[in-house]
């Protein structure tokens, strides 16, 4: 069996927890989308089942029953708690449910693991529902969490869960799981991974969709195109970006990845999620831009994200960002 | 897998399965039911994250084998057929069932059946407690309803289930009320406690046969508790309820300063009646007992009353035979109807001490030290 893409880290740490008996009853994954943070809790998930788990490299054996049985989310004592079919939040009842579960022994291993991905999906009186469960549960229980959003968590959800912080992988991660997992040739895995911005859960996706890979890199040229754009061409752009929201969304979303790599590049940093081309116009933009001028961008971006979700005018809340988007000359080869 | 069975006996089988088929799972093989052959029989399964019930059904066995069908549409498929021979035959590389009865034919996929969760049997556990079939639904029936339905307090959503000096304990209780069930033991048990979901005795009440022996086995893990019923070879596997029961025996009061007996199905109509006109005022009713005059001529009486704010007020009375001396208690009228629901001699007693003291609720006769129901009073606002 495969493990998990990266995280090498936290996987470390995680088996340092198992092995020294010292298991925390609730962790919070974070990080941004399609990293692969429930794949992690499943990973943990399995090493705390395993029969026969490698507690030095933090990898269970893949062999035995509950590996099987969890890699095919068929394990009694393993739950992914997802909302309930057509519902976009997770319910009262289905928290209700799995605080039910909790309090009754394990099936088949010594845990009884609960994993809730999102956990930004929860309302408040679904996460009031959980607390309880989260802050005592009985012995052998361990709910993990995982979330892209947790400054937008209840505290009261935070302070009751371990933290366990994930980073986007390095375009170099994605690329060698792409060849070695996925059997991509070389060139169009370095090309996938370029676009993909350490979210190696996106490039798998990808991988099947090619007009996924066509969107993105329309976006990201799309980006490029506006900093040296004049005013009026922003102003169609962001009318153009206000009537898809979806695609807006995703595009707004690839724009942070893009800005957080000049914002590090900026500040000298060398661990960007770029690569190649596009590492290069990152490099010169952050250069040209300072760390001040490509953080307040950066934080623009963030803002219009929590406008959108706030129900804020998508036509205005695009034009005030791309307004703020800093002028800067084409690179040299470019238009 | 080929093998030919009755229609009725199959219907039957998943009949019984079909009360651990999870409704809604996020665990695509716990809608499926797992058919497996086993000796001159096949053995149908079911589970959910909480219970799992296996059970037999005669067959005529032609080649081994074992398979996982939808449990939905597997039995309504052999429901719909009518009362004769069916076929079973599975194609292993396509995991798929095909289902032969006398004109129709299905073909059902399915899924590895290596993926089902095992369910256990009473073999190599610590000696298993013998218990007859018939008394065990009994004691299921008059404690379970005494149990919270909320989680709220997970430990009281469960049945404590105690062997100790050669005899089983039930006890259930949701801090208003507690019930508590013996029965003596006939061969060695070992001692020890568990705490079974109140659910899960619900559902094996349903499925037990009506008489015969039930073995009752703790896991060596202390996880699950297994009841194996001979006839049809049904087992029932159930998780248990992490916690720690109060102290219940502290709860039942030691002596009691007035006792009546009391005409079983009088009281219980007339805590029936009382039930209408309390419903709507938190089922208060009150118990006056009145002891009546020593000389053997003017007999006890307990009077029920109970007051519908604006509608009106009913009050019963019942004969009784009061040893001790009178007194007025407050209690919850759902919890006397629950009991005397459940309580099938002809003659019950009712203890009690003081207004604010528990009362208690004994049928007479040869159940009397077996059944003891503990009541907290209310206290009147009025």
């Amino acid at each position: 069996m495969q493990t998990i893409v990266g995280h090498m880290e936290a996987r470390r740490r995680l088996a340092r927890a198992v092995a020294s008996g010292q298991v925390s009853h609730a962790y919070l994954f974070t990080g941004p989308e399609s990293i692969g943070k429930t794949a992690l809790a499943l990973d943990f998930a399995r090493l705390l089942e395993c029969e026969r788990p490698d507690l030095t490299t933090g990898d269970p054996c893949g062999e035995c029953s509950s590996c099987r049985t969890i890699a095919h989310s068929n394990h009694p004592d393993v739950t992914l708690v997802e909302a309930a079919e057509g519902k976009r939040l997770l319910g009262v009842d289905t928290v209700r449910e799995v605080a039910h579960l909790a309090n009754l022994t394990p099936s088949a291993g010594r845990w009884r693991i609960f994993i809730i991905p999102a956990a930004e999906a929860m309302t408040p009186n679904t996460v009031n529902a959980l607390l309880k469960t989260l802050e005592e549960p009985p012995p052998g229980v361990v709910l993990m969490l995982t979330s892209a959003e947790p400054e937008t968590l209840l505290p009261t959800l935070i302070s009751r869960c371990q933290s366990v912080p994930l980073q986007p992988l390095s375009a170099a991660e994605v690329t060698r799981a792409l060849i070695e997992r996925w059997g991509m040739d070389a060139t169009a895995a370095h090309e996938l991974a370029v676009l993909a911005n350490g979210r190696i859960g996106w490039a798998v996706r990808a991988m099947e969709h090619p007009e996924m890979r066509e969107e993105r890199r329309q976006q990201l040229a799309q980006m490029l195109t506006l900093t040296a754009a004049s005013r009026d061409e922003r102003i169609r752009a962001a009318a153009a970006l206000a009537a898809d929201g979806d695609t807006a969304r995703r595009a707004l979303e690839l724009w942070t990845l893009w800005w957080r790599d000049v914002t590090l590049a900026a500040c000298g940093a060398t661990h960007l999620t770029s690569e190649g081309a596009p590492r290069a116009e990152a490099e010169r933009q952050g250069r040209a831009l300072g760390p001040q001028r490509a953080e307040a961008f950066l934080r623009a971006l963030l803002a219009a994200k929590v406008a959108l979700d706030t129900n804020a005018n998508p036509r205005l809340t695009f034009e005030v960002l791309l307004l703020d988007l800093p002028h800067l000359a084409a690179a040299p080869g470019r238009r | 897998m080929k093998l030919t069975c009755k229609q009725q006996d199959l219907a039957k089988g998943l009949s019984i399965v079909s009360h651990a088929v999870s409704t809604r799972t996020t665990l695509p093989i716990l809608s499926h039911i797992l058919v497996a052959t086993e000796g001159d029989a096949v053995r149908l399964s079911a589970t959910n994250l909480e219970i799992g019930i296996t059970c037999r059904v005669p067959a005529n066995v032609k080649e081994e084998g074992t398979t996982t069908v939808p449990a939905r549409l597997f039995t309504d498929f052999v429901n719909s057929l009518p009362p004769a021979g069916v076929d079973l035959a599975l194609q292993p590389e396509s995991q798929s069932l095909k289902v032969s009865g006398q004109r129709s034919q299905a073909t059902i996929r399915g899924m590895d059946p290596s993926e089902f969760p095992s369910i256990p049997a009473a073999e190599g556990s610590e000696t298993p407690v013998i218990l007859d079939a018939k008394e065990l639904r009994e004691m299921i029936a008059q404690t379970t309803f005494a149990a919270a339905t909320d989680d709220a307090r997970p430990v009281f959503t469960g049945v404590l289930a105690r062997v100790h000096g050669g005899e089983l304990i039930f006890a259930a209780a949701d801090s208003f009320r507690l019930a508590v069930r013996r029965t003596a033991l006939p061969g060695e048990a070992a001692d020890g406690d568990v705490l079974i979901p109140a659910r899960t005795l619900g559902e094996l009440a349903k499925i037990l046969p009506a008489e015969g022996v039930v073995r009752m086995v703790v896991t060596p893990n202390r996880n699950q508790v297994l009841f194996e019923a001979e006839v049809d070879d049904v087992r029932l596997v159930s998780n248990l309820i992490s916690g720690q029961f109060p102290n219940f025996e502290a709860i039942v009061p030691k002596g009691a300063a007035t006792r009546a007996t009391l005409d079983a199905t009088q009281f219980r109509q007339a805590a029936k009646t009382a039930s209408l006109f309390a419903r709507d005022s938190a089922n208060i009713v009150k118990l006056k007992v009145d002891a009546g005059e020593n000389d053997g001529m003017t007999p006890g009486i307990i009077t029920l009353q109970a007051t519908a704010e604006e509608v009106g007020d009913a009050t019963t009375t019942v004969d009784a035979a009061v040893d001790g001396k009178g007194l007025e208690i407050i209690f919850n009228v759902k919890y006397l109807t629950d009991v005397l629901g459940v309580i099938d001699t002809p003659e019950v007693a009712l203890e009690l001490n003081l207004p604010s003291q528990p009362g208690v609720v004994k049928p007479i006769g040869d159940l009397h030290d077996k059944y003891t129901y503990v009541i907290m009073p209310m206290h009147s606002t009025r």
